[in-house]
């Protein structure tokens, strides 16, 4: 009465309304259906538009001082001048102009060192996750040892012994925020080595770079990117304590975070000098935030489009 | 009892000797070790080529352990698994990687032994891309026979597992391992996650493979009835040893180990006019990192004597291919 | 009917999700009566669990029931306020779920916890409480009562854990036991004891049950009425002994045809074709259609009701299995 099936009938899958996605559009229609995912974009996009067309758009010369129009207000608070949209600081720099060069190195440090420090810390994580033995106890108490000492500390010495330049600041970032990838990166791939996907690659034959390659690194990369996304914060503020404690980006150059630590001695008097370069740091984290939750929907394979 | 004749006359696929494989208990900075759990501790095997082998046994008894170890997933800490002649414990990584395209697996859990982020063309394709067999059109069209095989088709290359049903994705399971065109397939509980109505349609299909592929499978379950729908002989384990091993229908119908009888017992009838009368079967599995002295089921065992508490019964040959480790067999 | 310990009528449930209303329980109706046992039957996403979960109202969010009547001993459970409803669970109407590792909470030890739901509803005092705890544990055959109080939930093994859910479950002598699938997770010599504990109830506190299950095996076993689910809707619905003899509703039958024996082996089992349809997009007419060998126009195109054909005898299907037609 009952005879076995060839073919299931797949009722499920015929659905018009659960259709993927596919084809070459597929990244833009998903990026269009996100309204976050689009406000990030414009917002990251319009944020490196700004740095590389710095020079242009800027109305001063950022490093200009002008002690007699110093501490100005924004143009529309009163005693404000309209020449200083954003007013100016102690100095009488005009704050629009150094919120826009200061994108430059900012934008440079965070996220230079976010790609630096993510990438070892996924390179140690994977290895100390998936081979375990000496090679996971090497790596994770390298890793404590990081943590035990105060991420300020190891960066000053650092930056005290080769001298403050960009390149060792992103190196010294880098250097120092790793950990926090690879303790995550390992956690994850011991969890995902342990599921029978896993084992039914080991199975068919496969070697150990195609599972990390294809099972482990795709199975993790969605709690990566989060952190990443979120670390590009944690980063730009670090640079500006670093600047704020000399050892920074130097005078003449600009950075948010350097003046946000101009700012500080203002802050009961004059609020506009670091509330700006506050506001520019926010924006692009939230920007960079609302991509990377895009990106992470696009890489799984579980998204549809209706 | 056609079964152990014609096994009789044929040379074992895969011989198992003596395996067994203990877990290190670790506690601690310094991961001391505080105690093993012996989850497979000293099993002997045979399977014949074309056969099924069936292992039957409740949680924790180590028949996927032993499943692990027949595939040369895991290191047996003693013992030996000779396949073809060869003994898989003393091939390098290299060696065993090549040797593992004759021995393939089927997992229970078709939602999680699926790689998420591959498509159903990437996942049936990768053995033979691994091994370098086939390429281009030819590889596509290889999956898309695997894929009938099975009861799929090319409409589905490019899904995703999650887009499938249970069933479905473990038919996906099996094309992936017939691939390779092994000539053994473990089968891990294949059916336990199943609704019961796509449980029946992969036993079948599982049958019908076996029959066109000339596949020999050992099936481990703990579901006694499936077990019995496809298996040619069954083995029963209880804390990692066998206590019987015979033709499927002599364990069910003669069962000599009382603990296989327990097991028999427990299962519930789907009649409702045949309800259990006796009690069932009391205490729990005991710890397997402290199993029992003497035979490991005596603190169960309702016909338990003195011999039992200090004495461990080894596997003896009752009847013709019916073996049982017990002193006091039933029905001798 | 009015005598029913439990009377669920015309129960609705559905879903409010992003891709719309997905409805989960089409109306479904059945009683349950003083130390009778009901199993309910059916695969994963018949909504056999949400209709269990319904009677509670611990419906996962965002489903709503949206339909339908739940009298609980002459009370309509919908009416009553949360508190009151609060105060029916775990004391006149009691579940226990699949997992007993998950539903117990790991930090605090056994007696702790059995005492808690046993004060939470009785005026006991802590002492008493626990004295009535170790009580409960040795009803439910749990050796060494009075030292497994003081252990905590990991050091019991999987069949200890269920019956300790059990016997919390028991504690307030509820009317009603609610147990979904509480054998599923457990080895078969361990579930062999645990139903043998669930018949024992009828016998011993004239406890109503609800049994939820797959296992045709264990409905067998336990049940005294058996209502069938697909699709959301009640398929068939009889006493066992007349369910397992006479299945009515090709689902039934395909589900009974595909269980494998393990008193003989029979060479291809029956199978239902198909898979279970997603409840997003149901088929139009009889849901079974799609899967049914015995389809017809008018079942792809009418709906068919629950018809009571026989005193104790329901079924949802236009098929005469004896006759081999459509009504």
């Amino acid at each position: 009465m009952y005879t076995q099936t060839e073919t299931e009938k797949d009722v499920s899958l015929e659905t018009p309304k659960a259709r993927k996605a596919s084809g070459r559009f597929k990244w833009i229609k998903l990026l269009l259906r996100s309204k976050t995912g689009t406000l990030g974009l414009v917002i990251v996009l319009a944020m490196f538009g700004m740095a590389v067309f710095a020079d242009m758009i800027a109305p001063f010369n950022p490093a200009e001082t002008d002690v007699v129009n110093r501490l100005l207000p924004p143009a529309w608070v009163e005693g404000g001048n309209p020449d200083y949209l954003l007013g100016t600081d102690n100095l009488g720099r005009d704050i629009l102009s150094r919120v826009i060069v200061g994108s430059r190195v900012s934008l440079l440090v965070g996220i230079s060192a976010v790609v630096l420090a993510g990438a070892i810390g996924l390179f140690l994580g994977l290895l100390a996750g998936f081979y375990g033995k000496w090679i996971d106890t090497v790596i994770m108490r390298t890793v404590d040892s990081f943590l035990a000492i105060p991420n300020i500390l190891f960066m000053l010495i650092v930056l005290a012994v080769i001298g403050p330049s960009l390149m060792t600041m992103i190196f010294a970032l880098g250097g120092t925020t790793w950990v926090v990838y690879a303790r995550m990166v390992r956690g994850e791939t011991l969890s995902v080595k342990e599921r029978d996907y896993v084992r039914s690659a080991r199975a068919v034959g496969a070697k150990d770079a195609r599972i990390i390659w294809q099972y482990i690194l795709p199975n993790i990369v969605s709690s990566f990117i989060v952190i990443a996304t979120l670390n590009v914060a944690t980063t730009i503020i670090l640079e500006s304590s670093l600047s704020f404690l000399g050892l920074g980006i130097q005078p003449p150059d600009v950075s948010w975070g350097l003046m946000l630590s101009d700012g500080r001695e203002y802050l009961a008097t004059s609020w506009w000098v670091a509330t700006f370069p506050g506001i520019a740091i926010t924006i692009t984290v939230l920007g960079i935030i609302f991509l990377g939750d895009w990106l992470r929907d696009v890489l799984d394979p579980k998204m549809k489009i209706k | 009892m056609m079964n152990t004749t014609a096994a009789a006359n044929r040379r074992p696929l895969i011989q198992v000797k003596d395996l067994k494989k203990h877990f290190p208990i670790t506690r601690g900075l310094f991961n001391q070790t505080v105690g093993t759990v012996r989850a497979v501790d000293g099993i002997d095997l045979e399977v014949y080529e074309g056969e099924t082998l069936g292992i039957v046994g409740e949680s924790g008894c180590g028949k996927s352990t032993t499943g692990q170890m027949l595939l040369g997933l895991l290191p047996p800490s003693e013992g030996s698994v000779i396949f073809e002649g060869k003994d898989l414990t003393s091939l390098s990584k290299e060696e065993l990687r090549l040797r593992r395209k004759d021995l393939q697996v089927i997992f229970q859990d078709p939602y999680s032994s699926l790689n998420p982020r591959m498509t159903i063309e990437q996942l049936v394709g990768e053995p033979l891309k691994i091994y370098g067999l086939k390429k281009g059109k030819a590889l596509r069209d290889e999956v898309v026979r695997l894929l009938r095989v099975v009861g799929l088709d090319e409409h589905h290359l490019k899904r995703h597992p999650h887009e499938f049903s249970g069933g479905q994705r473990q038919r996906i399971g099996i094309a992936r391992a017939l691939a390779l065109n092994p000539k053994v397939l473990i089968c891990d509980e294949p059916v336990s996650a199943l609704d019961v109505s796509i449980q029946a349609q992969i036993l079948n299909l599982l049958k019908k493979l076996q029959r066109e592929f000339n596949l020999t499978y050992v099936f481990i379950a703990h579901g006694l009835p499936a077990v019995r729908h496809i298996s040619d002989r069954i083995a029963v384990m209880y804390l990692g040893k066998v206590v019987e091993i015979t033709d499927r229908d002599s364990l069910f119908e003669s069962p000599t180990h009382p603990y296989t009888e327990a097991l028999l017992s427990a299962i519930p009838v789907a009649d409702p006019t045949k309800r259990r009368t006796h009690k069932p079967l009391e205490g729990d599995l005991p710890n397997p990192s402290n199993p029992p002295s003497g035979c490991r089921f005596h603190t169960r065992c309702p016909y338990a004597q003195e011999r039992c508490v200090k004495e461990e019964p080894s596997l003896v040959e009752y009847k013709p291919g019916h073996h049982a480790a017990c002193h006091y067999p039933l029905g001798m | 009917m009015s005598t029913s310990l439990l009377n669920v009528e015309d129960l609705k449930v559905r879903f409010k999700t992003e891709d719309g209303i997905v409805p989960s329980v089409n109306g479904v109706t059945f009683h349950v009566d003083k130390g009778e046992t009901v199993a309910i039957v059916g695969e994963s996403g018949c909504g056999k669990s949400i209709t269990s979960l319904s009677i509670l109202d611990l419906i996962p969010s965002p489903g709503e029931i949206h339909h339908g009547r739940i009298d609980f001993n002459g009370t309509d459970l919908q009416a009553i306020k949360k508190k009151q409803l609060r105060k029916l669970r775990g004391n006149e109407i009691s579940m226990i779920f699949q997992e007993p590792m998950t539903s117990l909470n790991p930090v605090f030890t056994i007696g702790n916890q059995i005492s808690e739901s046993i004060r939470l509803h009785q005026r006991l005092g802590k002492k008493k409480a626990l004295m009535k705890s170790i009580e409960m544990l040795d009803r439910v055959g749990i050796p060494d009562a009075e030292a497994v109080v003081r252990r905590f939930p990991h050091q019991l093994s999987g069949g200890m854990r269920q019956r300790v859910m059990i016997a919390m479950a028991l504690a307030c002598n509820p009317k009603l036991l609610i147990a979904d699938e509480p054998t599923t997770a457990l080895d078969v010599t361990i579930q062999a004891q645990i139903l043998e504990l669930i018949k024992q109830l009828k016998t011993d506190f004239d406890t109503g049950v609800i049994l939820i299950t797959h296992d045709l095996g264990v409905v067998a076993e336990v049940a005294d009425r058996v209502v069938v689910m697909y699709a959301g809707e009640v398929v068939e619905e009889a006493p066992v002994e007349e369910l397992f003899a006479n299945p009515k509703h090709p689902y039934t039958l395909g589900l009974l045809s595909s269980v494998p024996k393990a008193e003989h082996v029979v060479d291809e089992l029956g199978t239902i074709e198909g898979n279970v349809p997603n409840p997003a997009d149901m088929p139009e007419g009889c849901k079974f259609h799609p899967r049914c060998p015995f389809a017809t126009d008018k079942c792809r195109n009418e709906h068919p009701e629950l018809e009571q054909f026989d005193s104790n005898h329901k079924k949802r299907c236009f098929y005469d299995v004896e006759k081999g037609g459509v009504a």
